[in-house]
């Protein structure tokens, strides 16, 4: 039993280098016009919902907080509030799903609703941090975008699946 | 994990997502007005920031000048109502209520400004 | 377990090289809003060099200001020129003026850069009035810009009560001098405006508009899609006052020293060089339409004339790049 929660540490450690990896990748994309500053397609959001589902809540929320440190590290506090809010909305939306409504949606449902969760949280951190309402002007468009990154990467995680369950494999002892 | 890609109820969510947003898009274009902010720039400082949309009351802002100036937000406007100087072009300006609309103080070195709209500058 | 380790550490080190990347790439953004040339000054600058370039601009064009441009400023290189009838003069001087000389000279002498003694007849920027005939026969007996004699360093008046007037191009020279400064500094993009003179920097194409001179401050009658060039608009609207139910203007004919009268209210030129957008303005706002538009073509400028009545003329090379926003105005030629 210990070392199984080993390997799922282990597992989880990898999954957290991922996340962080990818996130940096969509970092590098130039700033997106009528969008807030601080809008990413949220590819990392492929490892969060990945890690709620074969780990566990708690551990996918300890990923959120890491990635959230990082951009802490990397581009200050707001960003990190931005990225927390809309990691820990999208992660306890994922688990609420594949609790209660595992048949309900497939794998595009799924990235959808975590994305538009994910850009509302951002929202709602970024609304706290200016003090003004003013940024909810960005609400619809960023449901848009949401919907089509939700698309995106719900394509992009069927297709990364068997990696990562085989990925997860490795560290099943 | 669910491995099946679309389902029906997907559809549904998104067709749900951009219709709300489109809707909201669309209510706001058809509104005669945008979203509304007045800046203050006190030498070249910006000293206030006014969400003239999301206003629901006038509200009097006296920023620290000389010769002293007296502003009025209302809701969607914004105008210097009195300026203790000789030349009262500010003033004069008016209500300043569209993205660009601008009152300049030049003795008190104040610049009230509208932002909102899509032109990057002006030339006069 | 190794095969986990190593692809842990394969993570990190391509965090850390993202991290790297991303930081060489960040995008800044810087903008400012000063005092300078008896007008408001704004700058918007993008790019990694764009805060400390920022912090620089104003206090470089108010050195310009006080220390070549304005014949108001005492220790100006203008001010010593106009007090001592002429003198040595600093490079950069020396080639804004002869720039302005050609502009002269090519406008049949739509622009004077002598006018300083009329001008302050008028007053316009104090206690304007309408000075009498007389007096601006005298004031006129002292303008011309062949009375200066320029060379590489120094400028020789034939007229020593000439009074040199640098006004008409000052805020474009100080453009061209912003943009020279700029360069090297690791920018994407920037727009500069002083006083509605315009500098357009990078790639990007920016969103000018055309001030409406019958509406009210920040109005405008056009827009245009530019990018990397110089724009300046003389307009009838910016300096006036009236007299006996008459209106004034501070734009002169140098030839009788009168406000210019041919039915426009504003003259916009599209330039590489901000000296040559300055002065081409009010050169062709002096000429009208017809001889302003070979002017501007003389030039290789672009040119938008608006007249009083709402005509607008635009040059062919402009055309595809404006858009009449106000229903009052449209395009004639």
């Amino acid at each position: 039993m210990k070392q199984r929660g080993t390997y799922r540490l282990a597992l989880a450690a990898v999954l957290c280098a991922q996340a962080l990896a990818l996130s940096f990748l969509e970092g590098l994309l130039p700033p997106i016009p009528w969008l807030p500053p601080g809008a990413k397609p949220g590819l990392s959001n492929i490892i969060i919902m990945f890690a709620a589902d074969s780990l566990g809540l708690p551990m996918a929320l300890t990923i959120v907080l890491i990635k959230s440190g990082f951009a802490f590290l990397t581009r200050g506090a707001s960003a990190a509030l931005m990225s927390l809010a809309g990691g820990v909305l999208s992660a306890i939306a994922m688990r609420l799903l594949l609790k209660y409504a595992r048949q309900t949606f497939g794998l595009i449902g799924v990235s959808v609703i975590c994305a538009l969760c994910h850009n509302f949280g951002q929202l709602l951190a970024a609304t706290v941090l200016t003090g003004t309402k003013q940024v909810l002007y960005y609400a619809p468009m960023l449901a848009l975008f949401g919907a089509l990154t939700g698309v995106a990467t719900g394509v992009i995680l069927r297709a990364v699946l068997p990696a990562l369950e085989k990925q997860k494999r490795y560290f099943d002892r | 994990m669910e491995h099946k890609l679309l389902k029906k109820t997907d559809l549904a969510l998104l067709l749900a997502a951009v219709l709300l947003a489109c809707g909201v898009l669309l209510w706001r274009a058809l509104r005669p007005q945008t979203q509304l902010t007045a800046v203050i720039t006190v030498n070249g400082v910006v000293t206030e920031s006014v969400a003239l949309s999301a206003l629901d009351c006038p509200r009097t802002i006296t920023p620290e000048t000389d010769p002293p100036l007296e502003i009025l937000a209302e809701p969607g406007a914004i105008a210097v109502v009195h300026a203790e100087c000789r030349d009262q072009r500010c003033v004069a300006c008016g209500r300043l209520t569209k993205p660009g609309d601008t009152a300049v103080c030049l003795p008190a070195k104040t610049v009230v400004t509208v932002r909102g709209g899509a032109v990057d500058a002006i030339t006069y | 377990m190794r095969k986990g380790l190593i692809a842990l550490a394969a993570a990190a080190a391509a965090v850390l090289a993202a991290v790297l990347i991303y930081d060489g790439v960040a995008e800044k953004e810087a903008q400012q809003t000063f005092f300078a040339m008896d007008t408001v000054c704004s700058l918007t600058l993008t790019g990694r060099d764009a805060p400390a370039a920022a912090e620089e601009i104003p206090a470089q064009v108010t050195a310009l200001e006080t220390g070549l441009f304005s014949r108001q400023a005492a220790g100006s290189e203008a001010a010593q020129l106009n007090r001592d009838g002429g003198g040595a003069v600093s490079a950069q001087l020396a080639q804004v003026l002869s720039a302005t000389w050609e502009i002269s000279e090519k406008s049949g002498g739509a622009l004077d850069c002598t006018l300083g003694g009329v001008s302050d007849l008028w007053d316009f920027t104090g206690d304007p009035h309408v000075p009498s005939q007389a007096q601006l026969q005298a004031a006129l007996a002292h303008t011309g810009y062949r009375k200066l004699h320029l060379s590489e360093t120094a400028v020789a008046y034939d007229d020593p009560a000439a009074v040199l007037d640098l006004g008409a191009v000052g805020k474009g020279a100080a453009l061209d001098a912003v943009r020279e400064a700029l360069q090297g500094r690791r920018l994407r993009a920037g727009i500069v405006s002083l006083g509605g003179s315009i500098l357009l920097l990078g790639r990007r194409t920016f969103t000018v508009g055309i001030k409406d001179p019958a509406g009210n401050e920040g109005d405008c009658l056009a827009t245009m899609r530019l990018s990397d060039c110089c724009i300046s608009t003389s307009g009838s609207y910016e300096r006036f006052f009236e007299e006996n139910g008459e209106r004034y203007h501070h734009i002169l004919d140098p030839a009788t020293g009168l406000p210019v009268r041919n039915g426009l209210v504003s003259v916009t030129i599209v330039a590489q060089s901000g000296l040559v957008s300055d002065a081409l303005s009010t050169a062709c706002f002096v000429r009208g339409v017809e001889d302003g538009a070979a002017l501007a073509a003389a030039f290789g400028c672009e040119a938008v004339f608006v007249a009083e009545n709402g005509d607008v003329t635009v040059t062919d090379g402009l055309r595809a790049k404006l858009t009449v926003t106000n229903p009052d105005y449209r395009i004639v030629n």
